[in-house]
C-alpha cells in the first residue's frame, strides 16, 4: 500500500519538503471538508434527537441542546418507532433467511456446475436491475388477488424477490473461490453429499453467507417503496412509520431524529465494522487478477 | 490392499475432449506406481477415475479383479492426498485425521486409537491441535498423509503431493514417503510432472502424453530404453538431445550427413540406417554422453557422430558445466566436467560415441535403435573393479 | 465384456459429464437450482403478466366499470401529456446530470484517497456513511438540515451575509436540491468502485511509467485512465440504472412538488397507480421506463465496451460492488 502511494505521489527527493508537505496537508484538508459535508446532516439529526421540544424550532437554531433530554427516545418509541422496528425486524429477518435457504443451494449449483459468469447468473442478476416501481404494480395487483396485501408474508415475498438475485450472485462468487479439492477430499473420505455440504461447505462459506445476510438484511431494512405500496395499517415497517410520522403529523424533529438514530445506529456500526473487511476483500480480489 | 487393473480406460469431457485414451495398466499389490506426464497429459484424470471422483466413459477399473468403476470412493476404500488445500481449514489436524473415521461412524475409542497410531507413524503428535493455517506446508502435507492412511486404504493416491514445497523439503519428503510406503506395503499411485520425483520414489511408472499411455516400466527401463523421442526427452535428469540429421549422398556411395545445415560425420550405424531411401532421421544422446571438443583437441579414435558449431551458452552447475552448442539451426547440450570452462561463442566440435546414440524413426518418432551403453557405465565398471 | 463396453461407448460419449457429480449429476444441479429459479420465475412472470395486461386495458381499481381492451391507448394518452415529458426530463436530470457529476466527484475523491498514505481506510469508512442510510432517513435529515427557518445551513449562510433559497420548497431550487441530495448519497459508491480500481493497478505499472520518464499527468492519461475504464464503466452502468429508481427522497423532500415540478417517471408512475388507481396508465408508464432503461444501459455498455476493457474486471466487479447499500 505505502509502496504504491510513494511511487505515485512522492516527488523527487529534492522537492519533498516543500511541495510534498503542502500537498499532503492540502489533501487532508479537502478530505476533512468532504467528511464534514458527508456527516453534517446526519450529525445534525443526532444532535436534534437530544433537544427538548421548545428548542426544536428556535431560529436561529442552537448548535448544541441547552437542556439535553432523552425524552424523544421514549416518545419516538411509543408513537410508532417501536412498532416500525418490530415489523421491519420480522420482515427483514424472514426474507433474509428465505433468501439464504433458497439462494445457497442455487449459488452452489451455479458456482460448481456452470461456467463462470454464465448466461444464467447474468439473467438472475439483471432481475435486480429492475426499478422497483416496475414490479411493484404487478405485485400490488397480484397481492390484491391472493389476499396477501398488507400481510407480512406478502412483504417477505417481495423482499425475497428483490434480494434473492443478489444473494445468489454473491454466494456463487464466494463459493467459486473455495477450492474444489475440499469437496473432492470429503468425498474420498467417504462423506455422502449432504454430509459434505454440512461439514465442509457450510463452514467454509460462512464469511460469504455473513456478507450476503447483512446486505440482504440492510436492503430490506431500508426499503421504502414496496412497503409503502404493498402494506396498509397492518404491517408498518420502519421507513413507512417514519414517512407517515413525518408527513401526516406536525414534524417533531426530536422524535424523528431519535427513531432514525435507533433505526440506523446498529446498522451503521455493523457496516463500519464490516467495511474494513469488505473493502479489503474487494480491492485484494480485484488486484489479484 | 489390492492389485489394480485399468482395462481399456477412456475418458471424454464433452464430445470433443478425449482426455484419456484407451489406457491399460496393471499395478501389483503393494506396488508404488507413478503416473508421469506434462500437464494436460491425462494423468490426473486417470487418478480421479481410480479414486472414484470421475466415472470412466469407457473401460473398467478392477481392484483385485473386481470391477469398481460404479462404486463410490468409500466403497473402494481409497485415500488421496491433494497437491494443495489438502486439509480442511476449519478443522484441527486431529479433526482432519479423524474425519474419514467419523464419517464411517467408528467408535470413539477406535478413532482415538487409530489417530494416535498414525500420528506416531508420521511423527506429528505435537501438531494435532493446530489448524492448517498454523502449520508449515510440509507439516500440512504430513497431516494430509495421516488422514489418508488412517482408514487403512486399499489404494493410496497422491496428486503432486510435494510439488509446491521448497526444494530441500521436497527432497526429504521424497525419501520419507518412499520409506513409509515400503513399511506399510499399501498399493500407492503418485501423479507427478517431475521425472525426478517419479524416478526416485516409485517401483514402476507410466509416462503419458495427450491422454495416451506412452510407456510403462521401471525407471531404469524407461531411462535406458525409451520407446520414442518424447519419452526420451521428457524422462531423465537432463532432457535427451534429439537432433534431426539429413543425409546427402556425395562422391558415389559415401553418405555424408548434415546437421542443421552444417556438414556432419555420421557413425556407420547411422549410415546404414540411411542406406535405403531415407533422407532424414533423428538421433538422440543424453547430455552426459555428448563430448564438446575445443578446436585443437583431436576427435577420439572411435566410431561416432561429429559436427562443428559454436558455444551458444554455458550454465555452471557447480561440479559440472552444461554447454549448449549451436550447430546451424539446431542446438545440442552437453554436460562436461568443469575442468576447462568453455566460453560463449567459442568454436567447438561435438562428438557422440556411437554406442550411446539412440535412433528415432523420423516419421513415427518410435525408437529404432537403443544405445548399447549408458554414459555411466564407466562409473559402474569402476565400482565393480574396485569391489 | 470388453465388446459390450465398447458398444456402450459412443452413447456415453455424447453426454457432457459435469466435473464433480457429487449432488447426483445433472438432476442434482436442477434440484439445487430449482427452488430459487421457481421462486424468481413465479414472482417475476406473474406480476409481469398483470403489468402487461393492465397496460393494454382501462384497468382502474377505484371505478367499478368493466375493464376493456384499449390497445396502445394508454401509451398514446401518456405521450400526449406535458406531464409525461416533464417527468421524463426530471428522470433525465438524475441520469444525465446527477450521475456524471457523481462520477466526476467520485473520481476526484478516489484519486485524493489513493494519494494519501495514512488514514485512507478511516476516511473511506466515514465517506461511505451516506450510502448506507435508508433513503427515507436521508430525506428527512436533509429536510431538517435545509429548513429555511430552523435549519442550520441557512442560519449559517445568513450569518455570513447571504440570502439562501428555501431549497426544496422553492420552485427554482427544488430539483437542484434533490440532485444535490442524490449526489451526496451516491457519490460514495462511485468513489469506492474507482478506489478499488486504483488500488488494483500494480505498483510496477507506476514504477514502469516513472522509469520511462512519464509525468504525473501523462501517467494518469496513458496508464491509469485506461486501466480504470472498466471500473468507471461499472460505476456508470450501476448509477445509470439506479437513477431510474430515485423515489424515496422525492417522496419525503418535495412530494413531487412544488406542483409537479420534481416528479420523475417513477414518482409519476406511483402517483398514477396509487394516487389515482389508474393502473392502465401506470402500467404503460412503467413499461416505457423499462424500455428506456434497457436501451440506455445497452447503449452505455456498447460505447464503453468498445474501448477494449479487460472483461475479467468488468464481470468481476459487480459482485463486490453490490455492497452498495
Amino acid at each position: 500500500m505505502s509502496a504504491l502511494t510513494q511511487t505515485l505521489h512522492v516527488p523527487p527527493k529534492a522537492k519533498i519538503r516543500t511541495e510534498g508537505l503542502v500537498g499532503v496537508v492540502l489533501r487532508h484538508a479537502v478530505l476533512i471538508a468532504l467528511v464534514i459535508f458527508c456527516l453534517a446532516p446526519i450529525v445534525w439529526l443526532l444532535i436534534t434527537a437530544f433537544k427538548p421540544y421548545g428548542e426544536l424550532f428556535s431560529s436561529p437554531p442552537t448548535l448544541f441542546p441547552i437542556h439535553p433530554t432523552l425524552v424523544n427516545f421514549a416518545a419516538g418509541w411509543s408513537v410508532g418507532g417501536g412498532r416500525g422496528i418490530r415489523d421491519s425486524l420480522i420482515v427483514a429477518t424472514s426474507s433474509t433467511v428465505l433468501c439464504l435457504i433458497l439462494g445457497f443451494p442455487a449459488a452452489y449449483a451455479l458456482a460448481r456446475r456452470f461456467a463462470a459468469h454464465g448466461q444464467l447468473s447474468f439473467t438472475i442478476l439483471s432481475l435486480r436491475m429492475l426499478p422497483p416501481i416496475v414490479p411493484v404494480i404487478g405485485f400490488y395487483l397480484m397481492f390484491q388477488k391472493l389476499g396477501l396485501y398488507d400481510s407480512y408474508i406478502g412483504l417477505i415475498i417481495a423482499y425475497t424477490f428483490m434480494n434473492l438475485p443478489l444473494v445468489i450472485w454473491l454466494l456463487a462468487e464466494f463459493i467459486r473461490q473455495i477450492p474444489r479439492s475440499y469437496e473432492d477430499a470429503a468425498r474420498i473420505d467417504g462423506a455422502p453429499w449432504f454430509r459434505m455440504f454440512c461439514d465442509i461447505l457450510l463452514p467454509l462459506s460462512a464469511p460469504g453467507i455473513m456478507t450476503a445476510a447483512i446486505l440482504s438484511m440492510m436492503f430490506a431494512w431500508n426499503e421504502f417503496l414496496f412497503s409503502l405500496v404493498l402494506t396498509g395499517d397492518n404491517v408498518i415497517t420502519l421507513p413507512k412509520a417514519l414517512a407517515d410520522f413525518f408527513l401526516f403529523q406536525e414534524p417533531n424533529w426530536g422524535q424523528l431524529g431519535a427513531i432514525g438514530i435507533v433505526a440506523m445506529g446498529p446498522l451503521l456500526i455493523l457496516c463500519y465494522l464490516m467495511q474494513r473487511y469488505l473493502i479489503r476483500s474487494f480491492t485484494a480480489e480485484l488486484g489479484g487478477r | 490392499m489390492a492389485s489394480i487393473t485399468l482395462d481399456h480406460l477412456n475418458k471424454w469431457f464433452g464430445p470433443s475432449v478425449h482426455a484419456v485414451q484407451d489406457v491399460n495398466i496393471h499395478i501389483e499389490d503393494g506396488e508404488f506406481f507413478g503416473l508421469l506426464g506434462p500437464s494436460g497429459s491425462g494423468k490426473t484424470s486417470v487418478l480421479r477415475m481410480l479414486v472414484g471422483l470421475e466415472r470412466p466413459t469407457e473401460g473398467q477399473i478392477l481392484f483385485d479383479g473386481v470391477p469398481v468403476q460404479d462404486k463410490t470412493p468409500q466403497e473402494r476404500n481409497v485415500a488421496m492426498v491433494f497437491e494443495q488445500n489438502a486439509l480442511y481449514p476449519h478443522m484441527t489436524a486431529r479433526q482432519n485425521i479423524s474425519y474419514p473415521l467419523r464419517v464411517r461412524k467408528a467408535s470413539r475409542e477406535s478413532i482415538a486409537h487409530k489417530v494416535a497410531e498414525v500420528a506416531a507413524l508420521l511423527n506429528i503428535g505435537a501438531l494435532l491441535d493446530r489448524r492448517a493455517s498454523q502449520m508449515s506446508g510440509g507439516q500440512q502435507q504430513r497431516v494430509a498423509i495421516a488422514r489418508a492412511l488412517v482408514r487403512d486404504p486399499n489404494l493410496l493416491c497422491l496428486d503432486e503431493p510435494i510439488a509446491h514445497l521448497d526444494t530441500l523439503l521436497r527432497a526429504r519428503l521424497r525419501g520419507e514417503l518412499k520409506r513409509l510406503q515400503r513399511a506399510l506395503g499399501t498399493t500407492s499411485v503418485i501423479v507427478t510432472h517431475d521425472p525426478i520425483e517419479a524416478m526416485t520414489m516409485t517401483d514402476r511408472l507410466a509416462v503419458m502424453r495427450d491422454g495416451v499411455l506412452q510407456q510403462v516400466g521401471s525407471a531404469d527401463e524407461i531411462h535406458n530404453r525409451p520407446v520414442n523421442a518424447f519419452v526420451a526427452q521428457f524422462f531423465g535428469l537432463h532432457s535427451m538431445n534429439v537432433l534431426t540429421v539429413e543425409s546427402c549422398v556425395d562422391q558415389g556411395s559415401h553418405i555424408a550427413g548434415r546437421l542443421g545445415g552444417e556438414p556432419a560425420r555420421l557413425p556407420q550405424t547411422v549410415e546404414r540406417f540411411f542406406g535405403g531411401s531415407r533422407r532424414t532421421a533423428s538421433i538422440g544422446a543424453r547430455p552426459s554422453g555428448v563430448i564438446a571438443l575445443r578446436a585443437n583437441e583431436p576427435i577420439p579414435p572411435v566410431d561416432g557422430f561429429t559436427a562443428a558449431g559454436h558455444v551458444y551458452v554455458t550454465e555452471q552447475l557447480g561440479d559440472a558445466q552444461l554447454v549448449t552448442v549451436q550447430i546451424g539451426d539446431q542446438s545440442i547440450q552437453c554436460l562436461t566436467p568443469d575442468l576447462y570452462p568453455f566460453e560463449i561463442d567459442e568454436p567447438v566440435r561435438i562428438f557422440i560415441p556411437d554406442d550411446i546414440l539412440f535412433l528415432f524413426d523420423n516419421d513415427t518418432h518410435v525408437t529404432s535403435r537403443f544405445a548399447s551403453r549408458s554414459p555411466l557405465d564407466e562409473v559402474k565398471a569402476a565400482r565393480v573393479s574396485a569391489a | 465384456m470388453q465388446d459390450v463396453m465398447k458398444g456402450q461407448g459412443p452413447a456415453h460419449r455424447r453426454r457432457v459429464m459435469p466435473r464433480a457429480d457429487g449432488g447426483g449429476g445433472e438432476r442434482g444441479t436442477w434440484l439445487l437450482l430449482g427452488p430459487a429459479l421457481l421462486f424468481l420465475t413465479v414472482f417475476a412472470v406473474w406480476p409481469f403478466c398483470y403489468l402487461i395486461y393492465a397496460s393494454f386495458t382501462s384497468y382502474q381499481m377505484a371505478i367499478p366499470v368493466p375493464i376493456h381492451w384499449v390497445g396502445l391507448g394508454n401509451f398514446e394518452a401518456l405521450v400526449s401529456t406535458a406531464r409525461f415529458w416533464h417527468s421524463l426530463g426530471v428522470t433525465a436530470a438524475f441520469a444525465l446530470v446527477s450521475v456524471p457529476l457523481q462520477l466526476l466527484i467520485g473520481l476526484g475523491i478516489a484519486l485524493l484517497l489513493n494519494g494519501i498514505s495514512r488514514g485512507r481506510e478511516l476516511y473511506a469508512s466515514l465517506l461511505l456513511t451516506p450510502m448506507m442510510l435508508a433513503p427515507i432517513v436521508v430525506g428527512f435529515a436533509w429536510e431538517l438540515f435545509l429548513n429555511p427557518i430552523y435549519g442550520p445551513l441557512n442560519a449559517l449562510l445568513k450569518a455570513i451575509g447571504l440570502s439562501p433559497p428555501a431549497w426544496a420548497q422553492s420552485p427554482a431550487w427544488a430539483l437542484p436540491t434533490l440532485v444535490i441530495v442524490d449526489i451526496w448519497q451516491w457519490t460514495p459508491l462511485v468513489m469506492v468502485i474507482l478506489l478499488a480500481g486504483l488500488r488494483s493497478i500494480p505498483t510496477r505499472v507506476y514504477e514502469a511509467a516513472k522509469v520511462d520518464g512519464s509525468s504525473a499527468i501523462q501517467t494518469f492519461l496513458n496508464v491509469v485512465a485506461p486501466m480504470l475504464l472498466p471500473y468507471f464503466a461499472v460505476a456508470f452502468v450501476l448509477r445509470f440504472i439506479d437513477s431510474f429508481k430515485v423515489f424515496d427522497i422525492i417522496y419525503i423532500l418535495t412530494r413531487g412538488g412544488p406542483g409537479t415540478i420534481t416528479q420523475n417517471l417513477a414518482y409519476y408512475t406511483y402517483d398514477l397507480g396509487f394516487g389515482r388507481f389508474q393502473f392502465g396508465r401506470s402500467g404503460a408508464l412503467s413499461i416505457i421506463q423499462l424500455l428506456l432503461l434497457t436501451f440506455g444501459t445497452m447503449l452505455i455498455i456498447k460505447v464503453l465496451a468498445k474501448r477494449n476493457a479487460p472483461p475479467s474486471a468488468q464481470t468481476a466487479l459487480p459482485a463486490k460492488v453490490t455492497e452498495r447499500v
